[in-house]
């Protein structure tokens, strides 16, 4: 047979290259894609939700139900997909938590344009609908806010706030462990709670024990040993250096030039007295910890111990930051004495022996700027799974202090906003009307979700949400705890979730979904570099 | 049609999802599970282990043979994690940690194929923990320190527990004195790195000694050695870090000479800079001195010459337990030796143990460390004795902090098992039939100590079942008897952090196992993916 020359589209792009243009092929196929995606994080959501293993390609193993971890470490190829992933980790970066909403609300609102497009609905009727929907959406929540966040300083109230948070990822510690949260955040919390940082509460993971062992430290934690033999000091004043604790030398390469006898005896003996000399000043001016974020020369380390100064070296650049910033010091780039203002000031620095390993404690009694939970736990998946539900807990309070304002959860307000989108949609002409109805009905995929994760009959739950909500009772939400089908007010039990992460949530699932119906054509390039093409024998011959 | 190819996870991701998946989780767990369960209680078997490197080990501890297993399966990789979580956080119990966590997911299994949604089976084994925790509290028994002898005793029966399922259970009352005295050394923080063994092949593990004090192994010495003295009373030790032979002061140092004259004067010098160090040394008043750097012919020759004795190269940690031993200092530089920054000890020997030679350090003025020196056969044994030993020494540290203590031989989990029982037949719906599973769970512990010794394991466990229904909590396996005991009047005792962690550690193993329903893998980077075919008719 003769080879016939390519026509059409394909002629123009290089050999190898793909496209896929149309309705059936670019926009379906897509939203299929991205369905698979959300089928996957979907039995993670809520209490309920299950762990997944991950196993990503440097072969870490990751035990979690953290969609945004999930989708991360899953390096998901699809183009289409790809752009839920972005929406929930632009999530995770903007509020650090509701991640697996985004990606469940988008899916499920691909879900219903498909049935639209059955319909014969045009992608921009449906894409213009989505929007107008969701600006009806946004615009309800604030009608949903049943609590406020008054006091950032109170730690039973803001452990309430937090509760959720840890709840829907470490269920059965969520009250330990968002007590644990809500301290260190108002530990470390400063006056005008906008500018809480969330660098301030470290985490140190130590296996052994149970998670219910773990504890908080006002101040630095640091997993390593001191290098002296002095292991604990009360009040004690801390000069950090940036810099290696030794004989200075030169960067330049350069030669000593001994000349005489007399020089070559002379020169070590000076270069101690030049040492000493340094330390003494340190010592005089009131230093007994010194902190080094680089190497202490043998010879150094001897006249600190000499001066009983305890010495401790912080490898991470970032730790030596962190720890400054703990004590009020600032990192010296010189060896020498420290002015008065460089000095850090800690309470009291000691080693201890936590589990097997020795750690050393920088704590203050009083204020803190930094402060650590040491977690403790009998595996690391375990370990880090819980630290990144704290990171989520800590984020919740940052976020907290952009907008104090809380919603129901346990999917109350997902189901008021899928009534209210409902009646908005009836009473708007032409055929957006559609697609703002299948907007409201996507919400539904939440409480279904959830009823579906606990092993309950969620045509059941929604019917009876339905039936209670339109009554009046607008934060009822489900009750995952009972046996049955139940209702329970999502205020009253504490089930909260922040009316911001929904805002942002509901507006970058809308947006990834607009975004993926927009496309109607997709062109891959061949990969540069790929293998070769093999011999197949169900080729045939052309 | 041109058919697409959009992959929506990279070529080669492996994925595997639902009740099913969990089910080959807990099987794999089970198989792990299998490998260590024969190494229980004091008629456990050990276990020879070769690695990759083909150096043998021989272990009944079960950290050390599940570190060495090498298990590449996600979901029983935890096992092994929580068997190194008890190792640190408690010493000992290794291998029940696993067995239970082995036993609780065996339990639950049925109930997983049946289709109970694993939140509440998670829900009713954190249920069971906190019982067991509570009762475990409720039922210890605290020591009372303030007598001396009844403490020191109360540990012995404790170490003398942890070593009864090892290697030397035979030597278990000379070893627990031994491990007792030994801890008792230490200050009150209880560092495990002051308690210095040391393994002498040859002579029999009765031979064993503790020195109240540092001893290590003779270090190379150059010529000259034989002829210091090798014994002092009331000596004086200079601990140094300084290399004492002839050396370049600097690296870069460069010397320029440019007559015969100053070049003698410069090599004069040399030797000039190492004669004052030394002189300096043996004006302070030291006959000992010890360094962590090499001390050279000339040193030896000098030291030799003024009756003092000198250690090149010692061992670091050796070096830091003769510091907190006899006091003083590390010192970096001679210029500063005086008499304070000298160690002391009232007797210093040299003597030769099996065929090594050994340095004594005893009658330390601040005793807080000592030194195991143990002697036996074959170099695996020896290893295994230091492990044995360590497991010990970490069980009367930790019963010295929490100085609570329970029975062992089985009969705190058959209590725990009973209490489990009564409870969850006061409660209604699927809890009851799950906290049902963990009671017989915990029976595993009694059944397998019957099971390694050989015993009827059905008969021991009716008998002790019938006891602990009529209130007699301490009654457990009897390996001696092939019989039940009073376990608290037999003083087989473990302290109660043991089992508090043991049973914490496989419970949170059990929960991550229960709660995982998925798992993807992705394909390494830099394999290649696997020979994509392309199917008919699909362009190039």
């Amino acid at each position: 047979m003769l080879k016939i020359p390519q026509v059409g589209f394909n002629s123009m792009l290089k050999k190898g290259a793909q496209s896929f243009s149309g309705l059936e092929e670019a926009v379906l196929r897509n939203i299929n894609a991205c369905i698979e995606l959300t089928e996957l994080t979907r039995t993670s959501l809520g209490p309920f939700g299950m762990n997944k293993i991950i196993i990503n390609q440097i072969e870490k193993l990751f035990v979690t139900k953290d969609a945004s971890t999930i989708v991360k470490e899953l390096s998901v190829e699809h183009p289409a997909a790809r752009i839920i992933v972005l929406a929930s980790q632009q999530q995770d970066r903007e509020i650090g938590d509701a991640t697996n909403f985004v990606i469940i609300f988008a899916g499920e609102l691909l879900k219903q344009a498909l049935s639209l497009f059955q319909l014969g609905l045009h992608p921009n009727d449906v894409i213009t609908g989505f929007n107008d929907a969701c600006e009806k959406a946004l615009t309800s929540l604030g009608d949903l806010e049943c609590y406020r966040l008054k006091n950032f300083k109170d730690v039973d109230e803001v452990a309430k706030c937090l509760k959720t948070s840890i709840g829907s990822k470490q269920y059965g510690y969520e009250d330990f462990l968002a007590r644990l949260v809500a301290r260190a955040c108002v530990d470390v919390c400063p006056a005008s709670h906008q500018r809480f940082n969330v660098d301030n509460i470290r985490v140190t993971k130590i296996p052994g024990g149970s998670i219910l062992d773990s504890s908080i430290v006002n101040g630095m934690v640091l997993q390593r040993a001191v290098e002296g033999t002095i292991t604990h000091v009360e009040d004690a004043v801390v000069a950090v250096y940036s810099c290696p604790v030794d004989i200075s030398r030169t960067e330049t390469k350069g030669t000593v030039l001994i000349r005489t006898g007399k020089e070559l005896e002379n020169f070590s003996n000076n270069e101690e007295a030049a040492l000493e000399q340094i330390i003494r000043e340190i010592s005089l001016s009131g230093i007994n910890v010194v902190v080094t974020g680089s190497q202490i020369g043998d010879m150094a380390l001897h006249f600190c111990e000499k001066y009983c100064i305890m010495v401790v070296r912080v490898q991470s650049k970032f730790d030596l930051r962190r720890l400054s910033n703990a004590i009020g010091a600032t990192p010296l780039a010189r060896l020498g004495a420290p002015m008065a203002e460089e000095v850090g000031r800690c309470d009291s620095i000691k080693l201890t022996e936590i589990g097997d390993e020795n750690v050393v404690l920088f704590s203050q009694n009083k204020s803190t700027v930094v402060s650590t939970i040491i977690l403790r736990g009998a595996t690391s998946n375990i370990l880090d799974d819980t630290e990144r539900a704290i990171d989520s807990a800590v984020n919740t309070y940052k976020q907290l202090s952009r907008d104090a304002r809380m919603i129901p959860g346990a999917a109350a307000s997902e189901l008021e906003l899928a009534r209210m989108v409902n009646q908005y949609g009836t009473s708007i002409l032409g055929l957006s009307q559609y697609a703002v109805k299948s907007f409201a009905k996507a919400f539904e995929v939440i409480p279904t979700t959830l009823a579906h994760n606990a092993g309950k009959n969620s045509s059941e739950l929604l019917s009876k949400m339905h039936a209670v909500h339109s009554s009046g009772s607008v934060w009822d939400g489900l009750d995952v705890n009972d046996d049955g089908v139940s209702l329970c007010n999502a205020k009253d039990v504490g089930i909260l979730d922040l009316l911001i992460a929904k805002h942002y949530a509901i507006r970058l699932a809308t947006e990834a979904a607009t975004t993926i119906l927009s496309i109607d054509q997709i062109i891959m390039a061949r990969k540069s570099g790929g293998p070769k093409p093999r011999d197949n024998p169900n080729w045939d011959e052309d | 049609m041109m058919q697409p190819q959009i992959l929506l996870l990279k070529e080669g991701t492996d994925t595997s999802q639902g009740k099913p998946q969990l089910i080959s989780n807990i099987n794999a767990c089970q198989s792990v599970v299998d490998a260590v369960r024969t190494t229980l209680g004091p008629r456990g078997m050990d276990k020879l282990i070769v690695d990759k490197k083909g150096k043998s080990t021989i272990s009944n501890d079960g950290a050390t043979i599940m570190k060495l297993l090498d298990i590449v399966h996600p979901a029983a990789k935890s096992l092994v994690d929580i068997a190194k979580s008890q190792d640190a956080e408690v010493g000992d119990g290794t291998t029940s940690v696993v067995l239970l966590a082995g036993e609780f997911l065996k339990q639950i299994k049925p109930y997983v194929e049946e289709g109970v949604h694993p939140r509440i089976i998670i829900k009713a084994v954190r249920r069971s923990l906190q019982l067991c925790l509570d009762k475990i509290n409720e039922l210890a028994i605290k020591i009372n320190k303030a007598n001396a002898t009844e403490f020191h005793s109360l540990l012995q029966k404790c170490a003398a527990t942890a070593m009864s399922s090892k290697l030397i259970h035979q030597q278990r009352d000379f070893f627990s004195k031994m491990v007792v005295d030994a801890v008792l050394h230490l200050d009150e923080l209880l560092p495990l790195n002051m308690i210095g063994i040391k393994k002498v092949q040859g002579g029999a593990l009765e031979d064993s000694v503790l020195v109240a004090g540092v001893a290590f192994k003779k270090t190379f010495s150059y010529a000259g050695f034989e002829m210091q003295p090798k014994v002092y009373n009331n000596c004086k030790i200079a601990l140094l870090n300084i290399e004492l032979e002839l050396k370049a002061e600097r690296d870069n140092a460069e010397i320029r000479v440019d007559n015969v004259k100053e070049y003698q004067k410069i090599v004069d010098a040399e030797w000039n800079i190492l004669y004052q160090k030394l002189q300096k040394i043996h004006e302070s008043g030291a006959n000992v001195v010890l360094s962590k750097l090499p001390i050279g012919d000339v040193a030896t020759q000098y030291f030799a010459d003024r009756d003092m004795f000198c250690a090149g190269r010692v061992p670091e940690e050796d070096l830091k337990r003769t510091l907190k031993a006899c006091g003083g200092a590390v010192m970096t530089t001679v210029h500063d030796l005086n008499d304070s920054v000298l160690g002391k000890c009232e007797y210093f020997e040299e003597r030769q143990i099996g065929g090594e030679r050994f340095n004594f350090f005893k009658g330390c003025p601040n005793a807080k460390t000592c030194t195991m020196i143990l002697r036996g056969g074959a170099e695996q044994f020896l290893e295994e004795t230091e492990r044995s030993l360590h497991d010990a020494i970490m069980i009367v540290r930790r019963t010295i902090k929490n100085d609570a203590v329970v029975a062992g031989g089985g009969a705190i989990e058959m209590e725990l098992s009973r209490m489990l029982r009564d409870y969850s037949r006061t409660i209604a719906g699927k809890e009851q039939l799950l906290i049902g599973a963990i009671a017989k769970a915990l029976e595993i512990i009694p059944r397998q100590l019957c099971d390694n010794a050989g015993f009827d394991a059905t008969n021991i466990l009716n008998k002790l079942r019938q006891k602990h229904a009529q209130n007699h909590c301490w009654y457990g396996v009897d390996v001696n008897k092939e019989d039940i005991s009073d376990n608290m009047e037999a003083c087989v005792w473990e302290p109660a952090i043991v089992k508090v962690n043991a049973l914490t550690a496989a419970t949170e193993a059990t929960c991550l196992i229960l709660s995982v329903d998925e798992t993807i893998k992705n394909q390494k980077s830099g394999d290649a993916p696997p020979a994509m075919g392309r199917g008919m008719g699909r362009p190039m």
